[in-house]
């Protein structure tokens, strides 16, 4: 039975909510930044919860997270650039109905938001524990194929070329195969240091592959800023009634749509905001607005795109296979607190897994007043240059690196990871893919193995059992998708 | 240079590194269980062959443009244009940085680099050093003083 109110009494402590606050006003700044985003914030943020309890640490991931999808949306609405890939879809319509009225456009979208990933959190805290009890008829096989379906979902989705994606994921692999080996024992590639008997560090490789080559892009055009000015005197709520009363059905389709594609590993908030803006345009009654500023095509996109955090924390805490690459990090900061995820975590800390996805009703609320604000900061915000912000943020990746292990290695760990990433990002093989490989590699390699030496080296015992063999399935019909979408278009 | 081939090339040439590095691990343990070094071997000969088709199609590309190589002088255009100075700077002021962090500690050399690397990219002296001392400020109430962090002290405090 959970204990709802020892969860309640658990988020509802002072410091949790102060914390939540905080995380907040850090992701309004990261995600107005454009060029910035909601994945680098958490990367420098985990460093920080490893001296939190694991309910403050990871509430205030959340929240960052949440505010920093939608203050993505900011740069979007004044300046046409979106501050992160999930405010991609709406930035058009957004910054056309932005230039008439820009605190209004940024009002509905904010309401749309929270109520998104309302809706999110709502299917969250219903579905992962029926889930997680579903979950715990798994074994290793299972796990194999779960995280085999998570890596070709990264790789199918997110790579302009698969063959990229599958580069990106053996090297994540093989980064993560660094150190003592998890079946024997026994140590690989450590060259006699010390240093890599432990493998190499998540969190570092995490801020150096995410926050390296953005600030490397920053930093290659130093002396860009934005400057913008906004009305005091208009009012942020304006066409929030109007939107509510007009697009309930949008948003509500889209919150359920967003959920849906952010729980599926490797699909992040930008598909869930490009799918629903998708579908909005084509069930829309005035299609032809659509690109020319349409209200309805900016909520759909904002509903869903905050709707897909909350949807991308279901498989990330029931089989331990992240939606994305914020909750691939975040999965690390609860591993480092020794909470492992997956269904027994549901029945060992219930009470806290509980006030945990609490934090995400909470942080929804949260945002409407630091949302708030941050329409009304933003122009102070988007001013700062990025020659000043660039060699503050390297100061804080290299104080998060060093700070887990007290080790300058780490330091220089972070630092060549992230001149890797940069190279790779340049050639098209995706990060997320890389990071999500570091993760599941451990969990992929020991579950292969063990599987193998369980079945006396039969590779039957695969698809042997019924959920293993419907896992198979989806694999394949995961690969499949590329080769059927060449071949459409070779039709086309 | 072609992405594609540039991907190739680089898979191929790790594909062999962790192919060299393999060969001391073993292969197979005892009733012919995988040992060790199985896993890595699966991924090396996946990442080669991965490596080797996007360098087929990289080649293919270069055929179908009739180019035969880039050009040196393309080469060097790109090598000074000011995006790829400025992120080559801006890598090395980082190293000396960590390089200089265990000898005179975290905050000063953090409060050196911030100030530097703003001067070097155009922002006033007057306003690159107080925007550097506020920043390391933040740094040391946030890590040190609440968090309990222990950042690099300067190596002539460890022997005082």
């Amino acid at each position: 039975m959970v204990d709802l109110l020892g969860a309640l009494q658990l988020i509802l402590q002072p410091h949790v909510l102060f914390a939540i606050f905080i995380a907040e006003l850090f992701g309004l700044f990261i995600g107005a930044m454009p060029g910035l985003t909601a994945t680098m914030a958490t990367a420098l943020l985990v460093p920080l919860t490893y001296f939190m309890d694991p309910l403050t640490g990871i509430s205030m991931i959340i929240a960052m997270e949440a505010v920093a999808i939608f203050a993505g949306d900011i740069p979007a609405v004044l300046l046409r650039i979106p501050g992160t890939p999930a405010s991609a879809a709406q930035t058009i319509d957004a910054y056309h109905l932005g230039r008439r009225k820009p605190v209004a456009t940024l009002g509905t979208d904010l309401v749309c938001s929270a109520i998104g990933g309302f809706i999110g959190s709502l299917i969250l805290i219903f579905v992962a524990p029926a889930l997680a009890e579903f979950a715990t008829n798994f074994s290793s096989v299972e796990y194999f194929w779960l995280a085999l379906w998570g890596l070709s979902m990264a790789i199918v989705i997110s790579a302009e070329k698969p063959l990229k994606g599958v580069i990106g994921v053996v090297i994540g692999f093989l980064i993560a195969s660094i150190g003592i080996e998890p079946v024997y024992g026994y140590p690989r590639f450590t060259f006699g240091s010390i240093e890599l008997l432990k493998g190499v560090s998540f969190i570092p490789a995490m801020i150096g592959l995410f926050a390296i080559p953005e600030l490397l892009r920053q930093i290659s055009r130093p002396r860009e800023k934005y400057i913008i000015r906004l009305s005091i005197t208009e009012k942020a709520f304006e066409l929030v009634k109007q939107a509510l009363r007009k697009f309930k059905l949008v948003i509500l389709r889209s919150a359920l749509v967003g959920t849906f594609i952010g729980a599926l590993p490797g699909a992040g908030a930008d598909i869930a905001a490009w799918v629903s803006y998708g579908i909005a345009k084509r069930t829309s009654k005035k299609p032809e607005e659509f690109g020319k500023g349409s209200l309805e095509g900016v909520v759909a996109s904002t509903s869903a795109n905050n709707a897909a955090l909350s949807g991308a924390w279901i498989p990330a805490l029931v089989f331990g296979i992240p939606g994305d690459s914020v909750t691939a990090i975040a999965l690390g900061a609860l591993m480092a607190h020794g909470l492992r995820p997956g269904p027994t975590l549901f029945e060992k800390y219930s009470t806290l897994v509980t006030a945990m996805l609490m934090a995400f009703i909470f942080a929804n609320a949260f945002l409407l007043f630091t949302g708030y604000l941050s329409v009304r900061l933003s122009s102070n915000i988007l001013r700062i240059p990025r020659n000043i912000l660039v060699p503050i943020i390297a100061t804080f990746c290299v104080v998060g690196a060093y700070a887990v292990n007290n080790s300058l290695f780490d330091v220089w760990l972070m630092l060549i990871l992230g001149i890797a990433g940069f190279f790779m990002e340049k050639v098209g093989i995706p990060i997320p893919s890389v990071v999500l490989a570091i993760i599941l590699g451990p969990l992929v390699e020991f579950n292969f193995i063990t599987t193998l030496m369980k079945s006396e080296m039969n590779p039957v015992v695969f698809v042997s059992r019924p959920i293993a063999a419907g896992l198979a399935v989806l694999v394949a019909a995961t690969w499949a998708i590329p080769f059927i979408r060449a071949k459409m278009r070779r039709k086309k | 240079m072609n992405k594609d081939f540039a991907t190739g090339v680089s898979s191929f040439i790790i594909g062999l590194i962790f192919l060299y590095l393999c060969k001391d691990l073993p292969l197979i343990m005892e009733k012919h269980y995988p040992g060790p070094s199985f896993f890595p071997l699966l991924l090396t000969v996946i990442l080669m062959i991965s490596g080797a088709i996007l360098m087929y199609s990289g080649l293919k590309e270069f055929k179908r443009l009739k180019v035969a190589t880039p050009s040196l002088k393309r080469i060097i255009e790109l090598i000074k244009s000011d995006e790829v100075r400025n992120a080559v700077l801006f890598i090395v002021i980082t190293i000396i940085y960590i390089i200089a962090i265990p000898y005179l500690g975290f905050t000063i050399t953090s409060m050196l680099y911030i100030a530097f690397v703003q001067i070097i990219y155009g922002v006033s002296i007057l306003r690159a050093f107080p925007v550097a001392i506020a920043s390391v400020l933040f740094i040391y109430i946030l890590f040190i003083v609440v968090l309990r962090v222990v950042l690099p002290e300067p190596i002539l405090r460890r022997f005082a």
